[in-house]
């Protein structure tokens, strides 16, 4: 899996990730994919989608935390 | 010759006596002044008694008046109490008298009767007479225009040290209820008899000289008689007053009557205990006015902080209000494009059973790409299978 940087704020990994999932979307959707590359794309998408649920879960927990404790 | 015409001096005095006598045998009210007095030790009083013609300043009358004792003993209660002073140098009087000569004495006036209302009266005219020059010379509002000093701390005291007067003000003033500290220092002078203006006068130019190590001046005496406050009349003593470069605060006992030495002053109080409760008001006053001032503020700051806090909450809740948004919206398109994903993938197809034919490794859609005898390729969910088309049909 590429390296995603993990910063706060506008995070440019998750943002990455996000325009990678569309463009493997994009590529799954064309019939002219070959079926050599389907299943590593749809793998790799897949990936990223859980990767982004989890990214985004641990950016909730932060900010429960921080609205929490002020 | 003559000498045998001659009579002796004693029957030339009885000639007096008995002509004068004659003529001048009722009594007379007569008034005048007072320029000397003597209290004998058995109880007469002799008097001089003077006159002067309206307009002139030297005495045009001068004569010797006697109360004798048994009389004096009569009189002079009453003259007392209804004056509230004694006989004295300078008092106008009006006295009953008869006219005696004594051929070794000379002319008297034997006193039989004093009205102490004259005095009275003259001694208010005196008064009214010092307040209406007071006026005309503008003197009499002179010191009540100058400026009190916001917090009056350096007190100069003209007053006897003796006085329970003097000691009263100072127990008052160093043991006031606040706390307060003041700089006092004491100017002696009488404050009672004909000394006393001249007296007060000579300590209020000792502190002149000085005024700009004080803030004010109070001039402190406890009760009296009123012939003992009688100097707070004098004119000279309320033209100094009036005059004043500092503030004069008088704090002289008394019941009734105001006297002109109060009239002229900054501020005038009953007693000199009054005088210190006066002094230590503008202090607690001060500090009312400070603590009030300390309220506001902390109040001011305590609403302008909850001001804030309520901003500030305000500001959170949009932050987390923004936030929650903004993750929805970010699972939301996680959650379609997981779905596109999943409705896109063919290999999902695959498993329900479907196949998909591919010829040269491309996916094949329709049979018109396809003739009889070719090699196809169909792609199942766990495997494929080269098949060699027999038939095409199209539908």
């Amino acid at each position: 899996m590429k390296k995603i940087k993990d910063t706060a704020g506008e995070d440019p990994g998750y943002r990455e990730a996000l325009q990678e999932i569309e463009k493997l979307l994009a590529k799954i959707e064309d019939p002219e994919t070959s079926f050599d590359e389907l299943s590593k794309d749809v793998k790799r998408a897949t990936e990223l989608v859980e990767y982004c649920r989890k990214q985004l879960r641990n950016y909730k927990d932060e900010i429960d935390k921080i609205s929490q404790n002020n | 010759m003559r000498a045998e015409r001659s009579i002796t001096l004693l029957e030339l005095q009885e000639e007096i006596k008995s002509s004068i006598e004659a003529r001048l045998e009722r009594s007379y009210w007569i008034r005048g002044e007072i320029s000397e007095i003597k209290y004998q030790s058995t109880g007469h009083c002799y008097m001089d008694l003077v006159d002067r013609r309206e307009g002139e300043n030297g005495i045009s009358a001068r004569a010797q008046a006697i109360v004798w004792s048994s009389v004096f003993r009569m009189l002079r209660p009453y003259f007392e109490t209804t004056t509230g002073q004694e006989l004295s140098r300078g008092m106008q009087i009006l006295v009953q008298v008869q006219v005696q000569y004594s051929p070794l004495y000379g002319l008297s006036l034997v006193v039989s009767d004093i009205d102490p209302a004259f005095t009275v009266g003259e001694q208010e005219l005196q008064r009214q007479q010092t307040i209406k020059r007071l006026r005309e010379e503008g003197m009499f509002d002179m010191n009540s225009t100058l400026e009190l000093a916001l917090l009056p701390r350096r007190v100069a005291i003209i007053s006897s040290v003796q006085a329970a007067g003097y000691r009263d003000f100072m127990k008052h003033l160093t043991n006031n209820e606040y706390g307060f500290t003041f700089q006092t220092e004491l100017f002696q002078a009488a404050m009672q008899g004909t000394t006393a203006p001249a007296e007060i006068i000579s300590a209020m130019d000792s502190v002149a000289a000085r005024s700009g190590e004080f803030d004010m001046l109070v001039i402190a005496r406890g009760g009296g008689s009123v012939q003992d406050l009688i100097c707070f009349d004098d004119y000279e003593l309320a033209a100094n007053i009036a005059q004043f470069p500092l503030p004069v605060i008088t704090g002289i006992g008394h019941d009734h009557d105001i006297h002109v030495a109060d009239m002229v002053a900054h501020t005038m109080v009953k007693t000199p205990t009054a005088a210190a409760d006066f002094i230590i008001e503008l202090f607690a006053r001060e500090e009312q006015q400070l603590l009030y001032l300390l309220q506001r503020l902390r109040m001011t700051v305590q609403a302008r902080i909850s001001d804030e806090n309520t901003r500030i909450e305000m500001l959170k809740r949009d932050i987390f209000k923004g936030v929650s948004d903004k993750f929805r919206i970010a699972e939301h398109r996680l959650e379609l494009l997981q779905q596109r994903l999943r409705s896109a993938n063919p290999l999902s197809i695959l498993e329900k059973g479907y196949s998909v034919t591919l010829c040269d490794g491309k996916r094949i859609s329709s049979v018109a790409d396809i003739r009889e005898g070719m090699i196809v390729r169909v792609v199942l969910s766990d495997g494929a299978l080269d098949c060699k088309v027999e038939n095409r049909t199209e539908l």
